[in-house]
């Protein structure tokens, strides 16, 4: 158990949310139920005590959702509480808090400030009518109040999602939508690309061809890329854009095959050579045991040299004959290892992805430089697809 | 029962009708009136044995059954059931059968009447000069119109309303006066004229894995009993008889095979191929002069490549084609091998259903993963020089600057229509570059249409096409006709620039624009988007005549992939893995199998 008392980074699943926007496809239940609530965080405590080894000194911590920023400000205090506690801290550890700018008040904002440096703001859109389509609640007019809010309580590290592709918004829409976004002071900005999941109220509302959608979305994708490159965010990952450094380290570590904890109902973690998924709510709060995924070490280093590959950064593979390839990110320092005949077998489908302007792989040294193109990011599936083929 | 029954009690019998009819179910009420089944092994259609015959409700092999019946004032009967296969593919099996037999039910649906079967078969039972015995069936039905059937049956056949028996076979209503009827009306098995020694008529084999080839014989003259030595008219091939013996529900070893007998010989003849249909058998000690009229050789009139969708499958394939054989005889095939499809088979079918047939039992009685190609006739291909080239695979057709001439086959189509869609079955035939030769009336409510159409036509979809232009009342009976001159091209069909071998088919010119185009359209709904787009074209001679495009996908990539996402990502992506080995690779793109099932269909 060789991870234990090394994972450095933590997640926490806040299932609840006021109403569930059409589009969403994670788990949260339309709640504010005190008594639930109270359960939930009894249990986090219940979890955080059993877990809390696997631990060291935090580098990251995320609250994620659902909306985290539904508990009411006691509520709030008592969930940092509980991280703060039982967990050693880096003091230059990036703790952030998912939000809706809905469910703000000047005291949450307060509590958050003083325990996290970093929040994300979900705005999706501006536009009134993409916010009917998307079944998001709130008035976004009230974020230039919020951001003032911030800044007073010196929480400047500011990120803020928006949705795109939406039926019906055109390019223009979606350049307004940018246009005002970045009248905010953002250091992170997460665009996402409107997905019709199974299940989801918008994919039953929107009985159609969603194809159609996908080719103003790609549009969209490359006008963002431009857009906010001229602003001084670049894309670091499929959907993701940042100032230089404040590229969101929680996420990076997720994508470039680090462990981490993942505590709450249907939260995930990585740590021991597996993943682990929890249960839902009701089964969780029984104490039902996670999911396991559990996959051979060729199958894994696979799985995150393709999650490595949405992302800007690029695997360093070591070339030294003979003997294994040995496989690093530049912003990891873990070495992934794998044996000759399996390196040329990749090798040969790298070149071919690279071949299709998918990939650069560029000699350096004794070292392959390996990473997506912008092509290869817009078809990261396809790409993906194609290398887990050689497992 | 060691009893000997006397030839002078022996019938032999068939029963003959349309498909659908309720052949297999009067079969299973005469084998019950007879008590040749107990209760206990009952079950509908006994003599139908694949699972695939009791399922399409079709009877592909003919199974001949022994019964003993009794009649009420005394006297034993030895009844020989010989039931035939039911369609027009397998016409020459039918014929075989009949020569067997010196009688038969013909069977008539009192709701549906006469159809063109019904007229095929009662005809090819007159030529072999048997008894012919009308049954109306299922007067059961509320649709059951038997002043109808009365009318058509005196007026197409000439048979008259009293000779006519009443039948439900469902609830068993007439039954007993079929089986007196057997007796009084049909002669016991008598020797021709003029034949000297011991001669027996094969009229089926099959393929036991444990006894090896049986053959199902009716002994016209002479005996037969283990140990004799026989000899093969067609081949010459001679033999030991190692078992004799006659069919009950399975095979029951007896003594001797006596004249007029029907019944099995198993002697040690290897391979399933050396004994034909249709085929005389005679005893080396007692031998005939001649052989017994009306044997041909079958041959295959449809021809399609099998391959296996995974290439590693190829030798499995081969195994599982040659144990097919051994039970199939009519089905013919040899190594082939196709650019976008990798190696496999070219086989020859007697006609559509019995491809299908074919391709059936190989996905579900050997499980075997296969792609077919459109299926083809055999062209005769005059060159310039005046050789002859028979083709049966598009790609083979030669250059066709060397190409004289291109003659196809034909059929004579003979159709039955109620007289209201005279007019949509002509013009069906008019677009399948038929041309109709007579039409005339049977029974002043439907008429017989007799028309020439290209086999190629109808391999497709003419069937389908009738029973729809004549709401379902239309029937159609065929037979060989010989070649005939036609304006034949071969059209390919180019992916993403590249010729698909698989998809090319020869067609006729004036059709070639239209088939292509449909072609293009089905591929363009079941070939997936790719990163680039994808031309669908169908060219003739080079020249493109009809021309789809796949867009291009403009982006594929999962927005949100954060902590869980990961794993449900993979087990995606792991499950496209495996649908994508299931593809064929052509060229850049991997093509579903749908695609090759598509091009086989010709309308929607």
């Amino acid at each position: 158990m060789k991870d234990i008392n090394d994972i450095k980074h933590l997640y926490i699943h806040v299932p609840f949310c006021s109403k569930k926007c059409d589009y969403c496809a994670f788990y949260s239940i339309p709640t504010d139920s005190e008594s639930l609530i109270n359960l939930f965080l009894k249990h986090l405590e219940i979890e955080i005590i059993r877990k809390k080894h696997l631990c060291g000194n935090l580098q990251s911590i995320y609250f994620g959702g659902g909306t985290p920023t539904l508990l009411t400000a006691e509520k709030l205090e008592k969930l940092f509480l509980l991280i703060s506690e039982n967990f050693v801290i880096d003091p230059k550890a990036e703790i952030s808090v998912e939000s809706n700018p809905a469910s703000l008040t000047e005291k949450k904002i307060k509590l958050i400030s003083s325990f996290s440096n970093r929040i994300s703001l979900g705005i999706q859109s501006f536009n009134p009518a993409l916010r009917t389509t998307l079944g998001r609640n709130g008035d976004p007019d009230c974020i230039d109040n919020i951001i003032e809010s911030l800044s007073r309580n010196n929480l400047t590290n500011i990120s803020a999602d928006l949705i795109y592709g939406i039926p019906g918004q055109t390019l223009s829409d979606f350049q307004k939508d940018l246009t005002r976004v970045l009248q905010l002071p953002l250091s992170h900005i997460s665009l996402y690309s409107l997905t019709f999941e199974e299940g989801t109220e918008i994919n039953k509302k929107l009985n159609c061809d969603k194809k159609e959608f996908e080719v103003l979305a790609a549009e969209m994708w490359h006008t963002a890329g431009n857009f906010l490159n001229c602003k001084g965010m670049k894309r670091y990952e499929v959907s993701n854009y940042a100032k230089c450094g404040y590229e969101c380290k929680h996420n990076l570590n997720t994508w470039l095959g680090g462990n981490y904890l993942g505590l709450g109902p249907t939260a995930s973690s990585y740590y021991n050579e597996i993943r682990f998924t929890n249960p839902v709510l009701y089964p969780w709060l029984k104490g039902k045991a996670p999911e396991e995924d559990i996959i051979s070490a060729y199958e894994r280093l696979i799985e995150i040299f393709i999650m490595g590959l949405r992302t800007t950064h690029p695997w360093s593979v070591n070339i030294k004959v003979p003997g294994p390839a040995l496989m690093t990110s530049d912003y990891m320092n873990k070495k992934l290892s794998l044996d000759e005949k399996k390196w040329q077998k990749l090798l040969n489908k790298l070149n071919y992805l690279k071949k299709n302007n998918l990939l650069y792989i560029i000699r350096k040294n004794n070292c392959f430089l390996i990473y997506s193109t912008e092509k290869g990011r817009l078809f990261w599936d396809s790409l993906a697809l194609e290398i887990m083929e050689t497992v | 029962m060691k009893k000997r029954v006397d030839k002078n009690n022996i019938r032999n019998f068939s029963i003959i009708a349309h498909i659908d009819h309720g052949k297999s179910t009067l079969a299973d009420r005469i084998l019950q009136a007879t008590f040749s089944v107990n209760e206990r092994d009952f079950h509908d259609q006994i003599l139908d044995d694949m699972d695939l015959e009791q399922e399409r409700g079709i009877t592909i092999k003919s199974h001949p059954v022994r019964m003993n019946y009794v009649k009420e004032n005394g006297g034993e009967y030895e009844l020989n059931l010989i039931d035939t296969p039911g369609h027009v593919d397998f016409s020459y099996e039918v014929s075989r059968s009949l020569a067997a037999c010196e009688g038969a039910l013909l069977l008539i649906d009192a709701a549906q009447g006469v159809q063109a079967q019904t007229v095929a078969n009662a005809k090819l039972a007159m030529q072999q000069n048997l008894v012919i015995i009308p049954v109306i069936n299922k007067i059961d039905l509320p649709a059951a119109n038997i002043e109808m059937c009365y009318e058509q049956l005196e007026e197409i056949l000439a048979i008259p309303k009293e000779e006519v028996l009443l039948v439900s076979a469902k609830d068993g209503t007439g039954v007993t006066a079929v089986l007196q009827a057997i007796v009084e009306l049909i002669p016991p098995p008598e020797k021709p004229y003029g034949v000297k020694g011991t001669s027996a008529l094969i009229f089926d084999s099959n393929y036991n894995a444990y006894r090896g080839v049986v053959n199902y014989i009716k002994v016209v003259s002479g005996y037969l009993r283990k140990g004799h030595k026989i000899r093969l008219f067609s081949n010459d091939i001679e033999s030991e008889i190692k078992e004799v013996g006659y069919f009950k529900l399975g095979m029951n070893a007896s003594e001797k095979l006596n004249e007029g007998s029907v019944g099995y010989i198993i002697a040690n003849i290897k391979s399933p191929g050396d004994t034909k249909i249709g085929d005389t058998l005679t005893r080396i000690d007692d031998i005939s002069s001649k052989p017994l009229p009306g044997f041909k050789e079958i041959k295959p009139m449809v021809f399609s490549g099998i391959y296996p969708v995974d290439t590693a499958d190829y030798e499995q394939l081969k195994a599982n084609m040659a144990k097919l054989q051994l039970n199939d005889a009519a089905f013919d095939y040899q190594a082939e091998s196709s650019v976008a499809l990798g190696f496999g088979f070219r086989c020859g079918f007697l006609g559509l259903l019995h491809m299908e047939i074919v391709q059936e039992r190989l996905r579900r009685e050997y499980n075997m993963d296969i792609i077919s190609t459109y299926p083809s006739v055999i062209y005769y291909v005059y060159l310039k020089d005046g050789k002859l080239e028979k083709i049966d695979n598009p790609i083979n057709l030669p250059d066709v600057t060397k190409i004289d001439r291109i003659e196809e086959p034909v059929i004579k189509a003979d159709i039955l229509s109620p007289n209201d869609y005279i007019g949509e079955v002509m013009n069906l035939v008019m677009t399948k570059r038929g041309e109709c030769t007579s039409t005339e009336s049977v029974d002043g409510n439907h008429v017989m249409i007799e028309a020439v159409i290209p086999l190629h036509e109808i391999l497709i979809d003419f069937h389908d096409k009738l029973k729809s232009v004549t709401r379902g009342y239309g029937s159609l009976d065929y037979e060989s006709f010989g070649y005939q001159k036609a304006d034949l091209v071969k059209m390919d069909i180019l992916i993403n620039g590249e010729s698909v071998d698989a998809f090319s088919s020869i067609v006729h010119r004036d059709m070639a624009e239209s088939r292509g185009r449909q072609i293009a359209e089905r591929l363009k709904e079941v070939i997936p988007q790719q990163m680039f787009q994808v031309p669908i074209q169908a060219a003739v001679g080079g020249k493109v005549i009809a021309r789809e495009t796949i867009k291009q996908l403009r982006k594929n990539v999962l927005a949100k992939c954060y902590g869980g996402d990961v794993t449900r990502k993979r087990k995606l992506l792991e499950k496209q893995k495996a649908g994508k080995k299931k593809m064929k690779q052509i060229g850049k793109l991997n093509v579903p199998q749908e695609a090759f099932v598509e091009v086989l269909k010709t309308s929607k």
